[in-house]
């Protein structure tokens, strides 16, 4: 266990990567959850997210920033959470009952309207992405209470299975060519590891040297896979998984670290400790791990995790800014030296 | 559970004395959270009620200083023999320095006796990021334990040997480099309560090897950190480590020794590949939970899960259940295990709640996710599911929502059972525990006003620390003690501590109001307070703007004299009129929005001249605007001359409080208890829409008011 703590953002510096440099626009006041349930953004620079309400309750959002955020208009009292979003400004999430964060539904919101996702026979589900065809990822719950990866397209719900010997798996995200990514165990009630869903089955990504387990967040159009894996001493790592390979990204200078989002460029985005359990975004690029909060050129924010990065190099990222958890977008900007 | 294997062990037991001087029933709190269900409930309180605990009756009664910082709870044993001196109630303090003293509860901390354990660890070879101590030394961290049959306390004290300060680099404040280069020694300690002399053997050192199909760990005193709670139970003193700032290869042990021979006969590792680490038991300093079958349970932080290539189960990031010879018998862990040990939200940053007659255990971590789980069926390691009887998000912090302070349970009489838990940047709060369902309810029953710290509210550790007294199950009190303002992750704040009635979480009372009275000084981390006989006991890391290594030990009771004084203007709902202008306080344009500066203006009768007046004793009050729910306060809580006086969120800073003095024919002057200025109007304007400010208080008539 480690300890958090908050400062303020390191002073401007010179960009360290291609002259560039971000400026950030404020989504507003936002409250985290667990690495696999994250907000997401499309190409069009659209949101999926959610709002604390009532100090008690939480909502589903879509969000850009020119424009009001939009409450999702999803049936019932539970808890909403919208995790993908496509470039159709189509939104799938999870309802969450708020006495039992196990109880959840699936559902996709389209054109103003919601609907709820099938389970696999079970009675929980959980959509997390969407690709411009309408595919949608996620997991779903058996009628053996297994939790299976699930895709859904045009009403129809499929179980994507597990690897061999397996009992569970979970899908996290979906490229345009309906390649999925995600996690699954090859053993009953064992760990998982990264796992990808493509036309000729499922595949296992791999681990780290003396790993245990591994997990894919994030794929590219070009089917690279990044997420995370523990190494032989225990501490989890930012991978990436690529032509059958394994490669630890680092850290920030210190355990853990996580990759959560990359584009099609191969830039990758996620959150690592500085040391001690500070978490800090950072942002991968040519074989190198930057602190984004030495890359914008905005006073008072402390970036804290990048969520996703889309193929304009936008970066859905949060942070402390005005005393508060913001949700911001990133956009790059090139230094004009002459200017100086 | 039936009622052979009721969790909640009766320690506050009644004494029955002749001297004069001892009150005839009385308690004792021997132990981390009072009890080994960790409760945190003293249910034999009969002096301090929510009648009498106010800024005009209750307040502090004296501070003993001490020779180091103090993350251990006070003990408390009354009416103990002390030779020579008759029966005392004694308080117990240990502290970072190797040092415990048995202090006289009634008269003024009077020290009975005072034992020194030798040279503490440097910090410089255990925290490079002063996440336990701030320019402190690493002496007896865990809290001790006392039993009573023998009267005997018990802890661990640490020492360090071979140190070299020239291999010590200060390189920024807090923060250091070094490489271990001492040698660590861990002393379990058995000390006679009423003398202080050392018994049945002690100080042993501490030694221990793990046997596991994986390999045989050896403990390593350079690595282990002894930071849970010594826990008292089968005969044995049970003692819990974790680490220093995640360094080396370190594992979470559980040792157990034979409280009579000091023979360490158990041990448990929850990880165990040697070339691997972690699944520290921290607890923030809690006690292990023990069952009516002895067994026991901990919380463990990020680490190894699942059975290893040889099968052995690792328990990281878990609830775990071991038998009282410390052999695993059962376990949760979550089905995101792996994601929190990729984000570093151990699930055993706080220790766990055994739930009174039940079987079930109830606690959180980092996530600010609570965990009811029933101890006769664990549930592993479900990779589909949480195989738990219930999971709900229980804290909503700003940024982060650890939950440090393991929660605490009260059956009120009027609400029934009730679980209190105070995550970090969140407010308290009490959810209710249905003993039909066995299931609580989500939705908090009650929220405090405030948030632990009430400002910088930030990604800011580590909450608040609760403790409760009662008489039975009425006169419910919460007693909380939090940073006031600031992260007291890798420094030393201030502190503030607070009194809540439990079943409505209002304030009763707090270190604030009247602060040069009662200011508790530095928080000392981790520390709930303790309540015995009609005093709460609370350390401190020493006076505010002491030195680094301070400690003192705050004590809090009615005060000599201190009777319940009418308030000057009874709570209810009024308009604030000025004497100079006839004209009422103003929220303009029924402005919601915090900030709004405030303004006088014709009595019209809006509810955006209406004010609530909540007095909290010695004519203290709050007034919260009618219009916006918004409190009336200093700007940016400013000290200066001319300041804006304007609405904010409730928050219960000391800005939005305000002294009310009779002046007379009626009229009173409210004066800021944060700046010592009075509510004034800008300038003496008798214009409508004229602005109020603070200004010293000059006996001017815009600086008067009446209620009606």
């Amino acid at each position: 266990m480690s300890a958090h703590g908050a400062s303020r953002a390191a002073a401007i510096e010179p960009s360290p990567i291609d002259d560039a440099y971000y400026s950030i626009t404020d989504l507003g006041y936002f409250q985290a959850r667990e690495l696999d349930e994250r907000p997401a953004l499309n190409r069009s620079d659209q949101v999926a997210a959610w709002q604390v309400v009532d100090r008690t309750r939480e909502i589903a959002v879509l969000v850009s920033a020119s424009s009001p955020a939009v409450t999702l208009d999803l049936p019932g009292s539970s808890n909403s959470f919208a995790l993908g979003v496509n470039d159709r400004g189509e939104a799938v999430g999870i309802l969450e009952s708020a006495s039992d964060l196990r109880d959840t539904q699936a559902f996709l919101y389209r054109m103003g309207k919601s609907q709820i996702l099938r389970s696999l026979g079970g009675h929980t589900s959980a959509a997390r992405c969407i690709n411009s065809s309408g595919l949608i990822a996620g997991n779903a719950q058996t009628e053996s209470l297994q939790v299976h990866a699930a895709s859904w397209l045009q009403g129809k719900v499929r179980d994507l299975g597990t690897l061999p010997g397996g009992d569970s798996s979970r899908a996290f995200a979906v490229n345009e060519r309906g390649d999925i990514a995600g996690e699954s165990n090859s053993s009953a009630n064992g760990k998982a590891r990264a796992v990808i869903w493509s036309r000729t089955g499922i595949h296992a990504l791999g681990l780290l040297p003396g790993g245990s387990f591994s997990s894919a967040q994030a794929i590219n159009a070009g089917d690279i896979v990044v997420g995370y894996a523990d190494d032989a001493e225990g501490q989890a790592n930012a991978v990436r998984f690529q032509h059958g390979r394994v490669r630890n990204l680092g850290t920030l200078g210190d355990a853990p670290s996580s990759a959560l989002g990359i584009n099609d460029d191969g830039v990758i985005v996620g959150a690592s400790a500085i040391h001690e359990g500070m978490m800090r975004a950072f942002l991968w690029k040519n074989g190198r791990m930057y602190d984004l909060n030495r890359l914008i050129r905005v006073s008072g924010w402390l970036l804290l995790s990048a969520y996703r990065i889309n193929y304009a190099g936008n970066i859905l990222a949060y942070g402390f800014y005005q005393g508060r958890t913001h949700l911001c977008l990133l956009t790059p900007h090139r230094l004009d030296r002459a200017k100086q | 559970m039936n009622s052979h294997h009721r969790f909640f062990e009766i320690i506050c037991t009644i004494i029955f004395s002749g001297a004069a001087s001892i009150a005839a029933a009385q308690v004792n709190v021997t132990t981390h959270h009072g009890d080994n269900g960790r409760t945190g409930a003293n249910l034999a309180e009969t002096v301090l009620t929510p009648v009498n605990v106010n800024a005009g009756q209750f307040g502090k009664l004296y501070s003993v200083p001490l020779d180091g910082q103090v993350y251990a709870q006070p003990l408390y044993v009354s009416a103990l023999a002390i030779a020579g001196q008759g029966p005392r109630n004694v308080v117990f303090v240990a502290t970072m320095n190797n040092s415990v003293y048995a202090l006289d509860a009634d008269n003024s901390g009077q020290e009975l006796w005072k034992a020194n354990f030798g040279t503490p660890v440097h910090p410089c070879d255990v925290e490079w990021h002063q996440n336990i101590t701030q320019g402190s030394s690493v002496g007896i961290l865990g809290t001790p334990v006392i039993d009573l049959a023998t009267k005997t306390i018990y802890f661990v004290s640490r020492n360090e040997s071979n140190f070299d300060p020239t291999k010590c680099n200060w390189v920024a404040p807090g923060h250091w480099t070094g490489v271990n280069q001492g040698i660590f020694t861990d002393y379990l300690n058995a000390l006679d309560i009423t003398t202080g002399a050392p018994k049945f053997g002690s100080p042993v050192p501490i030694t221990a090897t793990y046997h596991s199909a994986d390999n045989t760990l050896v403990f390593n005193p350079n690595v282990e950190n002894q930071r849970a709670a010594l826990t008292l139970a089968n005969g044995h003193v049970y003692v819990a480590f974790a680490s220093h700032d995640d360094v080396g290869f370190y594992h979470g042990w559980i040792l157990g020794f034979n409280a009579q021979s000091l023979v360490q006969d158990h041990s448990y590792s929850d990880t165990t590949r040697s070339s691997s680490s972690k699944g520290g038991i921290w607890q923030a300093g809690s006690g292990l939970a023990v069952d009516g079958a002895g067994n026991v349970y901990a919380s463990t932080g990020n680490g190894d899960f699942g059975p290893s290539a040889n099968g052995v189960i690792q328990t990281g990031n878990s609830f775990i259940k071991l038998s009282p010879s410390l052999a695993l018998l059962d376990y949760f862990t979550p089905t995101n295990s792996a994601a929190l040990n990729s984000a570093d939200q151990d699930l055993g940053s706080s220790g766990v709640l055994a739930i009174p007659g039940t079987s079930l255990i109830f606690g959180g971590g980092k996530q600010g996710r609570a965990y009811l789980v029933d101890s006769t069926n664990m549930g592993k390691f479900n990779a589909s599911t949480d195989n738990v009887k219930q999971e709900f998000q229980a804290i909503f912090g700003n940024g982060t929502q650890h939950i440090h302070g393991t929660p605490i349970y009260f059956n009120s009489r009027s609400l029934g059972p009730l679980i209190y838990v105070w995550g970090e940047n969140d407010f308290l709060r009490a959810y209710a525990f249905n003993k039909t369902t066995q299931l609580l309810n989500s939705t908090p029953v009650a929220m405090s006003t405030m948030t632990a710290p009430e400002t910088n509210n930030r990604g800011a550790m580590p909450g608040g620390f609760l403790t409760i007294s009662a008489s039975g199950n009425t006169n419910g009190i919460i007693w909380a003690s939090t940073p006031y303002n600031a992260d007291s992750s890798q420094a030393t704040v201030e502190g503030v501590l607070h009194a809540f009635d439990a079943n409505t979480l209002r304030e009763l009372w707090n270190d604030k109001i009247n602060e040069s009275r009662d200011e508790v000084g530095n928080f000392a981390k981790f520390v709930p307070p303790i309540v015995a006989n009609g005093k709460m006991f609370i350390p401190s890391f020493g006076a505010l703007k002491s030195p680094d290594a301070s400690g003192s030990l705050n004590v809090y009771g009615l005060i000599a004299g201190g009777v319940a004084q009418p308030p000057l203007v009874p709570d209810g709902t009024y308009e604030i009129i000025s004497r100079y202008s006839g004209m009422a306080v103003d929220d303009p344009n029924f402005a919601t929005a915090a900030g709004t500066i405030q303004q006088q203006w014709t009595v019209n009768n809006g509810a955006n001249q209406k004010w609530k007046l909540t007095n909290l004793g010695l004519n203290v009050v709050t007034l919260v605007s009618e219009a916006s729910n918004l409190a009336l306060d200093v700007a940016s809580a400013s000290t200066a001359n001319g300041a804006w006086i304007v609405q904010n969120a409730f928050s219960d800073a000391r800005s939005q409080l305000w002294t009310i003095t009779s002046v007379g024919g009626g009229f009173f002057k409210l004066i800021n208890v944060n700046s010592g200025q009075a509510l004034d109007i800008y300038q003496g304007a008798a214009t409508r829409g004229a602005r109020l400010d603070q200004y010293p208080y000059k006996n001017a008539a815009w600086q008067q008011w009446s209620f009606r």
